[in-house]
């Protein structure tokens, strides 16, 4: 999709799906994407840049995602980024508000009109490097997971997942650390997905850039040293995946929350984390990483 | 014209039970995952049908209510060509405590033939599930299920099955026949509706699905109790009243908006000859002859035989109170009349056989008299 298109087909065909919509339309009929996004667009002549950012459910992709924006929105890694549009900070309003009251925000539902979405320019102040616009939605880990096993389940994903210029995926380092299979299981499912879906011939290799984050890292301090090492240690089937397939791949070890509490009720058997308070560590280092590739 | 006439016995089961492949749709963390997915499924599922439930399945925060007892129903054609009905209801805090509650969803798939024994009417189906599974949720069920037998419930008071809601059917009141015939109307013209502040009225929208012709309602998608969501691909949703976000969010979609507490005027369609035999018996409490004459209509909708219908069912009405001429008159007017239909042939029977009665009583009373006054 270029810029002209969107200029010359339409100003409400969908940025996603390419559905056709209605002027007065605020959701696309066919994907939910916000309409505003198409609208932004044409405002900024520029072709938008999707990033997605995907992993498993209760990975931390929602709280990942609204951190990071709220890093760039404060010139953190002394990148300027705007959001275009107050939809696009609700995302990081949710989380910022609910981990200042020590809780982690809501699931993000599986129906894809409760996702947020956010739409930001961005670039490196000292570079004067040139604006990039940039889409991220927050997609919810069970329907990647459907879409994962069954694809054309959610439509939409497929058609966000075939659009993206790069993608951030998430991987819980600290279950993988206690000798869980799950997450490289998981993570070798979906790129596996984005491999059957890009790779025309067996013989290329994908391109586009996909950065993966060993999130809750503050679970297991080692995987900051190397995540590379970690990855080729605790996930070696998600590595060789990678080295076969993919052409630009790069580890990030990551961690948004210092310390956890655990609170339990006395009339149900449930425990909730409670995140004490939060320490950053390698939020920004994977989206400066991407931001690089695009 | 009972509707039990149309209920045959179908191989392999038994005359009260239909058997029904189920499904578990909820959040539970298992070693292979974790999160909203079909935890347990019947084996005579298809990887297609799994993939549509799936992505039609309420989620998390998808109850039209917070309350620990609050109830959602939806109810859909598949692609393949059966039906599936989906029960929803909370089980417990949600897994990961990261707010909110644990939505859980029983659902059952039939074969429309096995969906019509239910008279298409998925509440109805909603009881017998409840009757043959119970409402306990099943956090930790073996992966695969069996076929679950549906006992064919004859119950009028169909949302007696949802557990917690008002059992006694209240009698329709004048702005409640309005909304029904409101929707009616929508359905019948192919609009896709949105019942604003209808979230939780399941007698409104068990009498709406009763007024619908069955071959409108086995082929219908709609649900009540739960959030308003396009993936969900609903003719007919029932959502809680919203501070204008959902009404918001349909802009430019086609879909009717439609609230129950200020229904717009109804305008003139080619179904208002029938609506207005709807609003006349439900007003009259004759509602089980909306539910009878509905549910024998299996093949036509057309506003042309809706109209016919109701033609004959008001000449019934004035049958009692005819003289000799009157009957006459209806004798007449239906010499030429052709049925099109079973449901036609039946009522044209019914009504031929009521005029033959009355002429007769009418003539014996005048003979009576005749020969009373000859005598005197």
């Amino acid at each position: 999709m270029t810029t002209n298109q969107i200029d010359t087909m339409s100003r409400t065909t969908c940025l996603i799906c390419e559905t056709n919509n209605t002027p007065d339309a605020v959701l696309c009929r066919e994907c939910c994407a916000p309409m505003s996004i198409v609208q932004d667009a044409v405002i900024q002549e520029r072709e938008p840049k999707i990033v997605s950012v995907i992993g498993e459910s209760n990975v931390g992709k929602t709280v990942y995602l609204g951190v990071l924006l709220d890093m760039l929105s404060q010139r953190a890694g002394d990148f300027e980024a705007i959001p275009k549009g107050a939809y696009s900070i609700d995302l990081q309003q949710a989380v910022i508000s609910h981990l200042a009251h020590r809780m982690f925000p809501p699931k993000t539902p599986m129906e894809a009109n409760q996702w947020y979405w956010a739409y930001y320019q961005a670039r490196r102040r000292e570079h004067r490097a040139p604006w990039v616009d940039l889409v991220m939605p927050d997609m919810a880990g069970e329907s990647l997971a459907a879409e994962v096993a069954t694809p054309q389940t959610f439509r939409v994903i497929h058609n966000l997942l075939n659009k993206s210029s790069g993608m951030l995926m998430l991987v819980d380092a600290a279950m993988a650390a206690n000798g869980s299979t799950q997450p490289d299981f998981f993570a070798m499912k979906m790129l596996s997905y984005l491999d059957s879906m890009y790779a025309a011939k067996r013989e290329q290799r994908i391109q586009t850039p996909i950065a993966i984050l060993l999130c809750k890292a503050d679970h297991c301090p080692e995987c900051f040293d190397n995540p590379r090492e970690f990855v080729q240690a605790n996930m070696n089937r998600l590595w060789n995946l990678c080295e076969s397939r993919f052409e630009s791949v790069s580890f990030f070890a990551s961690s948004v929350v210092g310390s956890l509490g655990y609170a339990m009720s006395q009339e149900e058997d449930y425990v909730t984390p409670i995140p004490l308070h939060t320490a950053l560590r390698g939020v920004l280092e994977p989206f400066e990483w991407i931001i690089d590739q695009l | 014209m009972d509707h039990r006439s149309t209920v045959k016995k179908s191989a392999g089961s038994s005359a009260q039970t239909v058997n029904a492949e189920q499904a578990i749709f909820t959040s539970v963390r298992t070693p292979t995952g974790e999160g909203y997915r079909i935890i347990a499924a019947g084996s005579g599922l298809t990887v297609d049908e799994k993939a549509e439930i799936t992505r039609r399945a309420p989620s998390h925060g998808a109850l039209c209510s917070a309350e620990p007892d609050a109830r959602g129903l939806s109810a859909y054609p598949l692609a393949g060509g059966r039906y599936c009905v989906a029960f929803s209801r909370y089980a417990g805090r949600e897994h990961t405590a990261r707010g909110g509650l644990r939505v859980y969803t029983r659902l059952v798939v039939l074969d429309q033939h096995d969906y019509a024994r239910f008279g298409c009417h998925p509440l109805r189906v909603c009881e017998a599930l409840s009757k043959a599974a119970g409402d306990e949720p099943i956090l930790k069920p073996r992966p695969t299920l069996p076929q679950l037998p549906l006992p064919i419930i004859e119950c009028s008071n169909r949302t007696a099955a949802l557990d917690g809601l008002e059992r006694d059917e209240p009698r329709l009141t004048f702005a409640s026949i309005e909304q029904i015939l409101h929707l009616s109307q929508a359905i019948l013209q192919g609009d896709r509706t949105l019942v604003a502040d209808g979230g939780e009225d399941f007698h409104l929208f068990d009498k709406t699905v009763y007024t619908l012709p069955l071959v409108v309602r086995q082929s219908l998608a709609l649900s009540v109790g739960l959030t308003y969501s396009p993936s969900r691909q609903l003719q007919l949703c029932f959502i809680a009243r919203d501070r204008g976000e959902t009404q918001r969010a349909i802009r430019g979609q086609e879909i009717r908006w439609f609230d129950v507490a200020e229904p717009p005027p109804r305008k003139a369609t080619p179904y208002d000859a029938w609506l207005g035999l709807v609003e006349q018996r439900l007003g009259s409490g004759r509602e089980a002859e909306v539910e009878r004459l509905t549910t024998a209509m299996t093949s036509d909708r057309s506003p042309e035989m809706l109209a016919r219908v109701a033609l004959v069912c008001a000449d019934m009405d004035l049958v009692d109170g005819a003289d000799l001429q009157q009957l006459a008159g209806l004798t007449a007017k239906y010499e030429a009349f052709v049925a099109d239909n079973r449901l036609e042939t039946d009522l044209l029977t019914r009504l031929k056989k009521l005029v033959k009665e009355r002429t007769v009583a009418l003539e014996k009373i005048a003979n009576e008299e005749t020969s009373l006054a000859k005598s005197d």
